[in-house]
């Protein structure tokens, strides 16, 4: 039904109230010019629509409940004034007002849904099969059994043709409602976002000026500036720089993650030269992979490529990259970095001869926080690889994770040339 | 060499401080908390460079910047907790000659504070004067003329002025500007080669946006005109 809260009844019963007082109006100005019971009978008809008109006006605004109890008794009261109706008309030979009935499963449907429907073509069937037969024997007009079936046919069709109307309504409404809600949740999940980028970047914020006053004093205390340490104390201070350090690095992504999730990150694109700025990166990684024994690999393509993109963030990604191989790969082991360009693409594929990364971890190791089995040993806060798979897609880009053949990883960064 | 500390946190101005101080290389500090008295102090005290926070309270670090460069040339060098790079470019822009995201390392900060010293002081200056059509550049007495009017150039834009000019028609790469302009450390930080060759091309070109003295070169960086 449609009327499904007191409001929509309400409403409902304002409009059939208009409806009410039309029929009362057209009883006291046509009704005379019809043959009928009496003159008597049309004023009682009509009164009937008007009081019933009146005390719904009255009753309806004013009751706080039980709104659907009140509205089946208006509708009783419609379809006895209705059945009524036929009965002040019947002497007519060309008697028509049972056509009035084939409105009420209208009404009924709009009010209490199929039921409704149904219930009024029945009612209305059981008046105009009642009226007629009282009219065959009190006027001699009697009616052929077949010229019967057809109202009756027509109520129970109306009431059919009310109750698909509904359920099509009602499918309508259902998908409104699952869109209205799907749109407010999408809103809420979008604003819950929001909040927490901003939380991240007001919180990375508010931890820098402690955290340069914390690694400052440190340094200052490591380059013995306010005097010599004891053994003791030097080891301590390098413990707190070294954390400091990590906490500088943590809060450093945290705000690269929330300034990327709020779409703050703009590329500051020109000509740049992938392979010699992968030059650049290996070079300045150098020092840290000597220290644990391992060497690269240089597989460049001789053709130099021209890249429309953000130097410091290319370079950003491909430190990524290097920085993680030589990480995450044991000492002693070489580290592939191989780039060429292919069907207007750039390619710079990043190996390591480490354990791997298993199947089913794949595409979780580019998840913001995710730690993978084997960065369980290496401090770091997970964010590395989601902030560095943004700025590859930022560029147009993608960024996978494969095998290396013989075991390891392989990050592979594919960009389109201009 | 007086060094003007604005910083509305006391512990961030007491490690400037010390910094300073434990240099060793005759920086002497003076500290202000806020705007106004930043720029009273630059009155006052005359500083031979400021650092400047920018996340100031009441008057920001950024409307601090603009009053000060309305008045001198006095080297700024900016901290922000931000690290945004439009902070950058916009600190920049507003006349900054360095940028430092906080958390900073106070050994950096010193080299940084010697490196802006050094830029903006040259021990040694070119010799001769260039002319490109309407232009005329003094590299001897570091003044530039367009229309024989002089063009004001804060330190740094004239020597990257003076940089490029000295190798008129030769392509010079991001790369040797910053390093030769700004300093070994400053390599890759391209933001820097960009607003001051913006800056310069807004008060030296005709039409900033058809620049014909200082030409890009794709993929490389920028040159100066041949002569005529």
């Amino acid at each position: 039904m449609l009327a499904d809260t007191s409001s929509g009844l309400r409403r409902f019963e304002r409009t059939f109230n208009r409806s009410r007082l039309i029929g009362a109006g057209l009883a006291f100005a046509l009704g005379p010019f019809y043959p009928n019971l009496g003159l008597g009978h049309v004023i009682a008809l009509g009164l009937a629509l008007f009081v019933e008109a009146i005390v719904v006006q009255i009753v309806f605004p004013r009751a706080r409940e039980h709104y659907e109890r009140l509205s089946w008794i208006a509708f009783s009261f419609d379809m006895a004034i209705v059945s009524y109706g036929f009965l002040v008309f019947s002497v007519d030979p060309y008697w028509t007002t049972y056509l009035v009935g084939a409105l009420m499963p209208i009404a009924g449907g709009f009010r209490f849904g199929p039921r409704g429907a149904y219930v009024s073509a029945a009612v209305m069937s059981i008046a105009y099969v009642a009226v007629a037969q009282f009219r065959a024997e009190a006027f001699g007009l009697p009616e052929s059994p077949q010229r019967l079936a057809f109202p009756v046919s027509m109520f129970c069709v109306s009431a059919f043709l009310m109750s698909g109307i509904l359920r099509e309504l009602a499918t309508l409404r259902a998908q409104r409602e699952a869109f209205v809600r799907q749109t407010t949740e999408t809103a809420a999940l979008r604003a819950v976002d929001q909040l927490k980028s901003e939380f991240l970047a007001a919180m990375s914020h508010d931890f820098r000026s402690p955290l340069t006053v914390v690694r400052g004093a440190v340094e200052l205390l490591l380059g013995e500036k306010p005097g010599k340490l004891t053994i003791g104390q030097r080891d301590l201070a390098q413990s707190a720089e070294r954390n400091v350090r990590r906490l500088e690095e943590f809060t450093e992504e945290l705000l690269e993650m929330a300034r990327l999730e709020h779409g703050a990150v703009a590329l500051d694109r020109e000509e740049v030269d992938p392979t010699e700025l992968a030059r650049e990166v290996v070079s300045d990684h150098q020092v840290l992979a000597k220290e644990k024994h391992q060497w690269f690999n240089l597989h460049f393509d001789s053709d130099s490529a021209r890249l429309l993109a953000d130097r410091s963030r290319m370079r950003q990604v491909m430190a990524n990259l290097v920085g993680n191989a030589i990480k995450y790969a044991p000492t002693s082991t070489p580290i592939d970095v191989r780039a060429e360009r292919d069907d207007g693409h750039y390619r710079l594929a990043v190996a390591d001869h480490g354990p791997g990364i298993s199947r089913e971890e794949r595409e979780r190791v580019f998840d913001r926080f995710y730690r993978g089995a084997r960065a369980s040993s290496v401090p770091g806060a997970g964010l590395g690889l989601a902030i560095a798979r943004s700025l590859v897609e930022l560029h147009g880009g993608t960024l996978e994770c494969q095998d290396t053949p013989g075991g390891g990883a392989t990050f592979v960064m594919t960009v389109p040339l201009e | 060499m007086k060094i003007l500390i604005v910083d509305d946190e006391p512990d961030v101005r007491t490690l400037v401080r010390d910094s300073l101080q434990y240099s060793q290389h005759g920086l002497e500090p003076i500290e202000a908390a806020d705007g106004e008295t930043a720029l009273r102090s630059v009155t006052i005290d005359s500083p031979d460079l400021v650092i400047l926070d920018l996340g100031l309270p009441g008057h920001d670090g950024f409307t601090v910047l603009e009053q000060l460069r309305e008045r001198s040339d006095l080297p700024v060098i900016v901290l922000t907790a931000r690290g945004l790079e439009e902070d950058k470019i916009r600190g920049l822009k507003l006349g900054a000659d360095d940028y430092m995201t906080k958390p900073f390392s106070p050994g950096e900060l010193v080299a940084r504070i010697e490196t802006v010293l050094r830029r903006t002081h040259p021990a040694v200056s070119r010799r001769g004067v260039l002319r490109r059509g309407t232009l005329r550049i003094d590299l001897g007495a570091r003044r530039t003329f367009r229309d024989e009017i002089e063009t004001h150039l804060t330190p740094t834009e004239f020597n990257l002025l003076a940089e490029l000019a000295s190798h008129p028609g030769e392509a010079l790469s991001h790369e040797t500007l910053l390093m030769r302009v700004w300093g070994p450390e400053y390599r890759s930080e391209t933001h820097y080669l960009k607003v001051y060759v913006g800056r310069l091309r807004d008060k030296l070109e005709a039409d900033p946006s058809d620049p014909r003295l200082l030409q890009t070169v794709r993929g490389v960086g920028y040159r100066f005109a041949e002569a005529d």
